[in-house]
């Protein structure tokens, strides 16, 4: 197996220096609501299929993976009031079935997401997913069907980020199953009028040093796709990887040496100078979660040198984030952690300031609002901040919440 | 420890001399990084730069030290040119009942003592969650050189009234202290406050002078705070709970008879600009033209702007508004730091944290009326420069130095100068 210089040298610096050892402080100010509590049944969804997307007109729409008329899930929306509205509801046929990544939002008001099962019902066990477009009054209509060998079953580890797009209006994610590797997935593109490609087939190299399980992508202004990889990789605890606008795959960094975060899922941040951030499930503080971690947030440099930016330790502050980092102009970083080393700890929302420190903005713990949160937070510009928590049967649905500065 | 000469703090004594008749060209910076912070048990993250008179440097730092909980530290001048600075250690906070957590920029008073806040450690209230509600300290120098630094708690805050202290202290002539909090104050608000700590009979106490609401005027979220010669306050509030509100520049005067309400006066509100947060809480800097300026992470083309509030041409008229700079894009923009004002140039400096972070300057026009001209001193790599650099402090001589919070060949930060 091969062994990359610079996370060598990475692991070393991380292993001696003094990582910084913090309890999270509480915010000020900050007013939690629950927007809305899933009901599922035949009349609302159940189990949000990733985060939110809002409109200039504060409309906020989302999925959920199950529930609505045929319980293959819907496309929500709720309004600048706070009522909610089911805006579509998946037959579970052709159009998909099990929504899981958050919606992108282009300037013509249309919406991009992908389902995880559903489409093709020859395919695999319930279909292999498709990308759907959906428009603001609900029609929805099927840009693309997976058949396996080109991808099958996009964002059923966890919920995922949303589809990027290109100026051209090419839309780019992953999936997490098929490709020509036969089970490890894929990341592809789809242009507007539906011609899918496949970019790149995960664990096509010896030993999977390549990576699979991807939680959808991140694009810079020159066409360049970064994800990361929740398996395999040099450690086999995940890396970071880059399909340049020429196609070309590289890993810019592998996770899981030492201290070093371990088993990343969402999509990278990426700044203005090419600096990729991004949270990481494991790794990090090794006396949380028997040796394992519990995850911290990461920066990888343009320069290809990787910082751990904070260490999450699994009590008040939260652990395991799932979801990737929205970013502020003050340079703070916000996010969700998925729960937590002590019972009844569902999750926190969570602000870090750009010295690591960690602010809770609200700590999940019971059934009123919310359990686990998976996805990423969306930040509007009046510095409110959206989220979904996945649900969990003995509480609720799952929920959708908004923190007010 | 040699005994410092300097009255007050340093901000302020750069500030007084502060004028803007000159216009100097801007002439090519070398970055040197002087110190790598975050060895073994050294400082990491470090902020709240201040010099004094000998050419010394302090600073705290958020993580670090013995126990983790953060630390003071002191950087000295080599003693022969070309020789290395040496970073000493002065406090390592021990968290628990001591301070944990120190934050923002430090105060010096003319005895050599440094002031500012933690903000963890002290009262472990269960309000003020896991981490404390932070506290008010004073390190001392050793009464012989090479001695130990002496830390003091002087306050610690309690849930009862305002906690979570934001940014450091400010001193006046007669040894108060002044800050702001973040966290409590008036019922069911936690939108903090402003605060003064006496020295009464050995003992300091703590008086609330000003407690911000989430849906007044003047916002929240209130940062360091500046004093002028009458003793009124000024400082910023970086957020408001009304809608299309995004905080304010205020004045807060001391009551005319003793034990009156401090009077909160705001002196300018932006108009929200489209982003969250449009006004600012790093530190403003009073010229000595009367006029304030500072910065604001978003406004102009969103990526952040320098402005200049000029004051009113008679008593209680508007102050006036000026965006000196509005930074064109992400890449070197959202400016965190405010500005500084070099005496002898009558340049303005300030530093960004788009992508890892520049130094800047803004130079005065010749001419009243034309524009600043901006100049980029050093844009960060993060290649043994660090990155996210936390404002600069000039040294009169044309020299900028300053801290970043990452990187270096230990991760955990840099002090750096700028030479011409």
């Amino acid at each position: 197996m091969r062994r990359s210089k610079s996370s060598l040298t990475l692991g070393l610096t991380l292993a001696c220096a003094a990582v910084p050892f913090s309890l999270a402080v509480r915010a000020q100010a900050q007013t939690f609501t629950v927007l809305h509590t899933f009901g599922g049944g035949l009349v609302d969804g159940e189990y949000p299929g990733g985060g939110l997307v809002e409109d200039p007109t504060g409309n906020i729409f989302g999925a959920t993976q199950e529930g609505g008329a045929a319980n293959a899930g819907t496309i929500f929306k709720i309004d600048s009031k706070g009522h909610e509205s089911l805006l579509y509801s998946f037959t579970g046929g052709a159009d998909g079935y099990f929504p899981t990544s958050t919606l992108l939002l282009n300037t013509n008001g249309e919406m991009y997401g992908v389902t995880g099962f559903g489409g093709d019902l020859n395919c695999g066990y319930s279909g292999c997913g498709v990308v759907f477009a959906v428009d603001s009054v609900g029609a929805l209509r099927v840009l693309h069907t997976f058949h396996f060998q080109d991808g099958d079953g996009p964002c059923t580890f966890f919920v995922c980020g949303a589809l990027v797009e290109d100026p051209d209006g090419n839309l780019y994610g992953t999936t997490d199953g098929g490709g020509n590797a036969m089970f490890y997935g894929t990341a592809f593109s789809v242009s507007s009028a539906g011609e899918e490609q496949t970019l790149y087939n995960f664990c096509t190299q010896a030993d999977c040093v390549d990576g699979y399980g991807s939680g959808n992508l991140t694009r810079d202004a020159a066409g360049n796709l970064y994800g990361v990889a929740f398996e395999g990789g040099v450690y086999g605890l995940g890396l970071l990887f880059k399909i340049d606008s020429s196609g070309a795959y590289s890993v810019l960094h592998n996770f899981g040496e030492g201290t070093d975060g371990a088993s990343p899922w969402g999509a990278p941040y990426i700044d203005a100078v090419g600096n990729l951030y991004g949270t990481t499930f494991y790794g990090g503080d090794l006396s949380c979660e028997s040796g394992r971690g519990c995850g911290i947030v990461y920066k990888v440099g343009a320069n290809g040198v990787e910082t751990t930016l904070h260490q999450f330790h699994g009590g008040t502050d939260g652990g395991f984030p799932y979801g990737g980092l929205t970013r502020d102009g003050q340079g703070n970083f916000y996010g969700t952690t998925s729960g937590g080393t002590v019972t009844g700890d569902y999750g926190t929302a969570f602000r870090l300031d750009l010295k690591g420190r960690e602010t809770v903005l609200h700590h999940f713990k019971a059934a009123t609002d919310g359990v686990y949160p998976q996805a990423g937070l969306l930040l509007d510009a009046r510095g409110n901040l959206y989220g979904t928590t996945s649900g969990l049967d003995a509480f609720n649905y799952g929920t959708v919440f908004k923190i007010a500065p | 420890m040699k005994t410092s000469r300097f009255q007050i703090t340093l901000g302020l004594a750069f500030t007084a001399a502060f004028t803007f008749s000159l216009a100097v060209r801007a002439q090519a910076q070398t970055l040197t990084t002087l110190y790598d912070f975050g060895s073994e048990r050294d400082a990491t993250n470090p902020g709240g730069l201040i010099r004094d008179a000998g050419g010394n440097f302090y600073g705290n730092s958020v993580y670090g030290g013995t126990r983790g909980e953060g630390t003071v530290f002191q950087l000295s001048p080599p003693s022969e040119a070309g020789g290395n600075w040496t970073e000493t250690i002065l406090y390592s906070f021990q968290g628990g009942s001591d301070g944990a957590q120190p934050f923002g920029p430090l105060s010096m008073d003319k005895n050599g003592n440094l002031y500012g806040v933690t903000a963890g450690g002290g009262n472990q209230d269960e309000v003020c969650y896991s981490n404390g509600c932070g506290t008010v300290f004073e390190i001392s120098p050793p009464a012989d050189p090479g001695g130990t630094w002496t830390e003091r708690l002087l306050y610690r805050f309690s849930s009862s009234g305002g906690w979570g202290p934001a940014q450091g202290v400010i001193l006046d002539s007669r040894g108060n202290l002044y800050g702001t909090t973040l966290n409590g104050g008036r019922d069911g608000q936690n939108a903090g406050t402003i605060f003064r700590l006496t020295p009464t009979n050995g003992t300091w106490v703590a008086a609330t002078l000003y407690s911000f609401g989430i849906y007044d005027k003047a916002g929240y979220s209130a940062g360091p705070l500046k004093l002028d010669a009458a003793g009124n306050l000024y400082g910023a509030t970086g957020t408001s709970g009304i809608a299309n509100a995004g905080g304010s520049v205020f004045r807060l005067s001391p009551p005319s008879k003793s034990g009156a309400q401090w009077t909160l006066t705001i002196l300018f509100t932006p108009l929200f600009q489209g982003t969250s947060s449009a006004w600012v809480t790093p530190p403003i800097l009073m010229g000595s033209d009367g006029a304030i300026y500072g910065t604001t992470y978003y406004g102009g083309n969103g990526n952040g702007i320098v402005y200049k509030l000029n004051p009113p041409a008679s008593p209680g008229g508007q102050w006036e508004q000026t965006i000196l700079y509005a930074f064109p894009s992400a890449l070197h923009g959202n400016p965190n730091g405010g500005v500084v004002g070099d005496p002898k140039t009558n340049v303005l400096y300030g530093t960004t944290i788009g992508g890892d972070g520049t130094v800047f300057q803004l130079t005065p026009p010749t001419q009243s009326g034309d524009q600043w001209t901006y100049t980029l001193l050093h844009a960060f790599t993060n290649t043994g420069d660090g990155w996210a650099p936390d404002g600069v402090v000039p040294d009169g001589s044309g020299n900028l130095y300053g801290l970043t919070d990452w990187g270096g060949t230990s991760t955990y930060g840099t002090f750096f100068e700028l030479t011409k």
